[in-house]
């Protein structure tokens, strides 16, 4: 048993990403007073588009970046429906997923003739690549778990500590008081979608490029909700999301190693029934900002 | 002017917004969607117009003679279109007039056909219409739960979760009681469903009143839980010998009967192989309830009251924890009833597979048919429509039958956008009268 | 010529109902405290909005600092050194108190909030005016009073040198009014000018320089407040008193049908917001609540009527212990309840006329037809709805109306009518006229007196101290959670119901 113990971390690691990722993102948008759960569908695009533009221009790194912005223009959906037209927030978000799950597929047939796209090339460090030592490293664990390392310790000195956090949290906590004050209610809470699409489009990238190395219909298998779920695990902080992502990772990756009578469905079950529980338990009861899902009116 | 008046009062009314909401949106879509095509769906085709062209462009008559094995053939592809020119002509040939070929041959799917193909798939014939019901059953029980629980103000997406609980339950009734008679354990399945969706919709609704807890995220949560654990039970239950995750098949006591049964010896023919079964009677017979619930008894009033007014219930007496929780548990019911029509119409088993994203289809149903009861059962035939007919389009088109989820994605945005901006044209139009008063 | 701070000429602004504004002419020197005082609905709060850049005035000319003002926005106001508390405040419960201030204007260093030169920057500002703020403690921590003063040290960063204070003494304990005295004393001997909006006398007296007066969106006059005294400051916002007063014929109380004893609750921050109330109300009386708001009123009502949790005593409603039933058992013992605030707790605006008044009973027959399916029954409800409107000249007269469509007055009379319908022994009567027309308040304060002629027992809850003299017949003040003393009416004059409720009065404190 105990020569499994650095394959389970390393896999531990190797999922934390996606829902920690996702999860963060979930922060950014909820922090800044809008429910986001299209997270799901702007991995999907992300995964998708990374992929499709690796394979179409030849670049990874191009197709990472692309991934970010296909991502954030669903964001951005998001947010001109839910804070310009203030419609519902959780049906815009239900929307962008359907969108997401058609438009990836229809696109995959017509640009590749099939729903299933191996990725052609893959994420290599410059300079470091080619060199034993991190060759080794990043076969066990991949590049973009450190890009994300510093997403996440990047994003609590962003959300806690910088002028940007503050007015962020000022507009999901209090938009009315943060008005009064001269700060653009609207325009945090667009940056605010936006980066959230933009970090799930990032953990979408990573699901294909990285992950499965294809990109296949439904890819991200549910795993924006679990995101949701970390983040509210984690008590809206972003150090906690990733706690939280690395705890159901760790689920995640204990499944090959457990007995038979516990069925993988229990695993799977864990981040829900973790999150019911932190949101009804009294004691260190989860709370999120206080104006989540409330459109902003002047009048 | 009377009639100028009542023009005016006409489009104030709800009915007419109502109406006119949706139908805008679902027009919207239908065009941003034919913008999608228009912009992707490309490919070459050598057809009459193209040739009429080459003549134009002065391409050689034997050039052009040459080219008639490739007559109305369609090609998504630039390069198999190229590779077959290169086939077909010489080196010098293809070099001068492969350019114009191409351009002459570039054409692009005409959004209205794809359309038209989608309506005439589904609506063309009796087995159409037929199939287009039977998808519409489940989404008119999934989109009446979700537009129950706004009437309380109560935002319940949690139907895929209380839907998958009462399919199992539904199943497990169907496989592990036998020797009923029909009239006993048809009615005992569709109860065991109900149950099954209520409790998982209770869970939700006690949460809220008793830890508060908002809905939407415990719903969210007790989705995929729901999901895992029928997954789970599917495991448990399944044949031995089977290698596809599903259960055990229940006893033909539990089974519905396809309707051409009845429609048959009515002299309306009606294929075999149709679909459509009684239980589109049971949503029907669910939206009538509802309708009844909500517009005559005290039940609906109270519920309707704790919706607009919590603070005013309470304070006049009603329970709003007691009506949140039924409001919530009659939802997850109807959900779980779903299965009423996969499992015990279609499949006679279990299998996660038949119920996928119903549930969620039934928000987008609630939305467009406005949370009323009857708007539930239009837009549930508008997505059996998109359903059934986008089946066909992969065959007689070159689009990708995924567009019916773009087409679908863009009915529920504008759906909302359309209602937020009618709601703000109303508070203005009311805002102008009260001035002028 | 004197030094105008803030030179106000000839405004003029009006609604769609009221003229709020009607050619208002308002000079604050530099330097001074000044007064804007009267009733509500006086215009003072559409002025000062006017004067802050919120709202644009129909005509007139506003000059700050001799300089024009454009009407553009608070931008404008705020760039001239003006800055306004608001009654209500803007604060992030979550936040410290220096994220508060700065919010908006941090002092950063690439990007990052300079949290130590924040907190030192606070620190000397409270400091300075002796505010006495802890620059690192979170809001949701702190008393009303501190949040406040939390809210004058926002403009203060800001560099306002006009502070606009929008009835700040409302929500304050009497001590914290003393304390928030001195703070506006140490901001005028530093240069700073203050309007300060207020409807109480006593507080005119004791901090302004300067009065002005408003009444019905007029400016009536504007007095140097020491050479002038109450008496003249309260003619001059009351004008010569219109008394409606209702006929009425001397009370001829009988046994108690509400008794409390010993009541405690707590408010929705946990707070004690009773302290061992004890009253009683006789039928064929109405006992008047008076007080300043926020004083325990608002918990009782909802006490009584079992919206909230008693955490001690008694409620006993005809001989039937009530404490801490359920809204619908309470009603069933016989009372009715005319909530503070009508939208919120009163009627289901989006039902029509019809609906609204059977919400409560709608449960009984003839309102429910079949007892199985408990189907409504529409005839009686209308039936119902119809009398209804013709008792209380509700306009209009359709019952199929959506309630949300009424005015105030309208919506308010349908309330009172259904409530009264239910032939209560006692009726909680909490705020029953506010934003109402002077129309409805005469219909509703006959009502009142009919209800306790014919043997009801009426608890008026009022922050309408004119309300209160005129129907009362004992008058319950309170103040912090406590029944501070009753008395009858012919002993009660406005000046001791008002020492009363500011905690200064020696009424006869104890049992009623």
């Amino acid at each position: 048993m105990i020569e499994a113990v650095p394959a389970v971390l390393a896999s531990t690691v190797r999922l934390a990403v996606p829902y920690s990722l996702a999860g963060l993102g979930g922060l950014y948008s909820e922090r800044s007073g809008v429910i986001n759960i299209g997270l799901e569908g702007q991995m999907l695009a992300g995964a998708f588009t990374a992929v499709a533009a690796t394979n179409l221009l030849g670049s990874p790194w191009l197709g990472l970046v692309l991934a970010v912005v296909a991502g954030m223009l669903l964001g951005l959906i998001h947010g001109v429906v839910s804070i310009t037209f203030k419609a519902n927030q959780i049906v815009s978000g239900l929307a962008i997923i359907i969108f997401a799950s058609g438009i990836t597929v229809f696109l995959s047939w017509l640009l590749f003739n099939k729903t299933q796209i191996k990725a052609e090339a893959g994420l290599q460090v410059p300079f470091l690549h080619g060199r034993a030592f991190f060759d080794l490293l990043f076969s066990q664990i991949p590049p973009l778990v450190f890009l994300t390392a510093i997403i996440i310790i990047a994003s609590h000195f962003i959300v806690f500590k910088t002028v940007f956090g503050l007015r962020l949290r000022a507009v999901g906590e209090h938009p009315q008081a943060a008005d009064t004050l001269g700060i653009n209610v609207v325009r945090m809470r667009y940056l605010g979608v936006i980066i959230s699409g933009g970090l799930a489009g990032l953990a979408g990238a990573y699901l294909s490029l990285e992950h499965a190395h294809y990109f296949v219909k439904g890819i991200s298998g549910g795993r924006g909700f679990i995101g949701l779920a970390s983040m509210i695990f984690g008590k809206w902080t972003p150090l906690g999301t990733a706690g939280a992502g690395l705890l159901f990772g760790f689920g995640e990756a204990l499944k090959p190693y457990l007995p038979k009578i516990v069925s993988s469905q229990f695993i799977d079950m864990i981040p829900y029934i973790l999150t019911i529980l932190v949101l009804t338990s009294a004691v260190g009861r989860a709370a999120g900002p206080a104006d989540v899902g409330i459109p902003y009116s002047k009048e | 002017m009377p009639g100028k008046y009542n023009w005016a009062r006409f489009i104030r009314s709800r009915l007419f917004v109502s109406l006119l909401a949706p139908l805008l949106a679902v027009v919207m879509a239908f065009a941003a969607c034919g913008l999608i095509i228009l912009i992707f769906i490309t490919g070459y085709n050598l057809d009459a117009q193209a040739l009429e062209r080459l003549n134009r462009a002065n391409v050689p008559p034997g050039i052009i003679h040459r080219l008639k094995p490739l007559m109305d053939e369609d090609f998504s592809q630039k390069e198999a279109f190229d590779k077959e020119l290169r086939k077909l002509l010489d080196n010098q040939e293809y070099r001068h007039y492969s350019a114009v070929i191409t351009e002459a041959s570039f054409s692009r799917e005409n959004p209205v056909r794809v359309f038209n193909e989608i309506f005439k798939a589904a609506l063309k014939d009796r087995n159409g219409w037929g199939n287009v019901l039977y998808r519409a059953t489940p989404l008119i029980l999934t989109g009446l739960a979700v537009a129950l629980a706004v009437q309380c103000g109560l935002f319940n997406i949690g139907g895929e979760g209380q839907m998958v609980m009462g399919g199992f339950a539904i199943a497990w009734a169907g496989f592990s009681l036998t020797g009923l008679p029909s009239f006993l354990h048809i009615p005992l399945c569709i109860l065991a469903g109900f149950l099954a969706g209520a409790l998982w919709g209770g869970i939700a609704g006690y949460l809220k009143t008793a830890r508060g807890v908002h809905e939407v995220v415990t719903t969210i949560m007790l989705n995929w839980i729901a999901v895992a654990l029928t997954q789970y039970l599917t495991m448990a239950f399944k044949p031995g010998e089977s290698w596809i995750p599903h259960t055990h098949a229940i006893a033909d006591s539990a089974r519905l009967s396809r309707l051409w049964v009845y429609l048959n010896p009515l002299g309306i023919a009606f294929p075999k192989s149709n679909l459509l079964n009684t239980a589109l009677l049971l949503s029907l017979a669910a939206v009538a309830a509802v309708y009844f619930i909500l517009k005559k008894t005290r039940l609906g009033y109270e519920i309707k009251a704790v919706g607009f007014n919590p603070s005013a219930a309470e304070s006049a007496g009603i329970n709003v924890a007691r009506n949140t929780v039924l409001a919530m548990a009659v939802s997850g019911g109807l959900a779980g009833l779903a299965g009423v029509n996969q499992v015990m119409g279609y499949k006679y088993r279990f299998r996660y597979g038949i119920f996928e994203s119903l549930g969620f289809d039934g928000i987008g149903v609630a939305f467009i048919g406005r949370n009323s009861p009857f708007g539930v059962v239009l837009a549930a035939i508008l997505f059996g429509i998109l359903d059934q007919g986008g089946l066909a389009i992969d065959v007689s088109t070159r689009v990708p039958r995924e567009i019916v989820l773009v087409l679908k994605a863009f009915i529920l945005i504008f759906v909302v956008l359309s209602g937020e901006i009618t709601k703000r044209m109303m508070k203005r139009i009311k805002k102008q009268e009260e001035e002028q008063k | 010529m004197a030094e105008y701070a803030v030179e106000i000429r000839n405004i003029t602004k009006a609604f769609p109902q009221v003229k709020a504004n009607d050619q208002v002419d308002f000079l604050v020197e530099r330097g001074e405290i000044h007064a804007l005082v009267g009733e509500n609905g006086a215009g003072k709060t559409t002025l000062v909005n006017i004067l802050y850049g919120l709202l644009k005035p129909d005509s007139g000319t506003v000059a700050v600092n001799n300089r024009r003002l454009l009407f553009s926005g608070p931008g404008e106001a705020i760039a001239q050194g003006i800055g306004m508390v608001h009654q209500h405040f803007m604060l992030i419960p979550t936040f410290t108190v220096t994220e508060n201030v700065i919010l908006g204007q941090e002092p950063s260093r690439l990007g990052f909030v300079a949290r130590g030169e924040a907190e030192r920057i606070v620190g000397e500002l409270s400091a300075q005016y002796g505010l006495e703020v802890d620059p690192s403690a979170r809001v949701e921590t702190l008393s009303v009073g501190l949040q406040q003063r939390i809210e004058i040290i926002k403009v203060l960063f800001r560099g306002a040198r006009i502070l606009i204070l929008d009835e700040p003494t409302a929500v304050l304990a009497p001590q914290e009014v003393e304390e928030f005295f001195r703070i506006l004393r140490s901001l005028k001997s530093q240069g700073k000018t203050i309007i300060f909006i207020t409807h109480k006398l006593r507080e005119v007296m004791a901090v302004s320089d300067r009065v002005t007066v408003m009444r019905r969106g007029r400016v009536v006059g504007s007095v140097v407040t020491g050479e002038s005294s109450t008496d003249e400051i309260a003619t001059l916002m009351v004008g010569r008193r219109v008394l409606f007063r209702v006929e009425r014929r001397p009370a001829h109380p009988g046994r108690a049908v509400l008794e409390v004893s010993g009541l405690e609750a707590r408010d929705n921050k946990n707070l004690p917001a009773l302290r061992r109330v004890s009253l009683a109300v006789r039928e064929g009386e109405i006992l008047g609540v008076a007080g300043v708001e926020g004083n325990g009123q608002s918990e009782l009502v909802e006490v009584l009527t079992g919206l909230r949790r008693a955490t001690a005593g008694r409620i006993v409603l005809d001989k039937v212990d009530i404490t801490n039933s359920s809204p619908r058992n309470i009603r069933e013992s016989g009372s009715g309840h005319i909530p503070e605030d009508r939208h919120r707790r009163g009627l289901v605006l989006e039902y029509s006329l019809a609906l609204n008044t059977v919400l409560g009973v709608h449960y009984r027959r003839p309102f429910i037809k079949r007892f199985i399916f408990q189907v409504m029954n529409l005839l009686p409800i209308k039936a119902k709805a119809a009398r209804l409107i013709r008792e209380l000249d509700i306009r209009p007269p359709d019952p199929d109306n959506q309630a949300g469509n009424l005015s105030g007055g309208n919506q308010q009379k349908l309330v009172v009518a259904r409530e009264l319908d239910q032939d209560p022994k006692l009726l909680i009567a909490a705020q029953p006229t506010r934003g109402v027309d002077v129309g409805s308040i005469e219909l509703i304060h006959k009502r009142l007196i009919q209800a306790r002629d014919a043997g009801k027992a009426v608890l008026l809850v009022s922050a309408d101290l004119e309300e209160i003299l005129s129907l009362a017949d004992r008058i319950a003040v309170m103040y912090e959670g406590r029944i501070v003393g009753v008395l009858e009416p012919e002993e009660a004059s406005e000046e001791k119901l008002g020492l009363m409720m500011t905690g200064g009065g020696a009424g006869h404190a104890g049992q009623i």
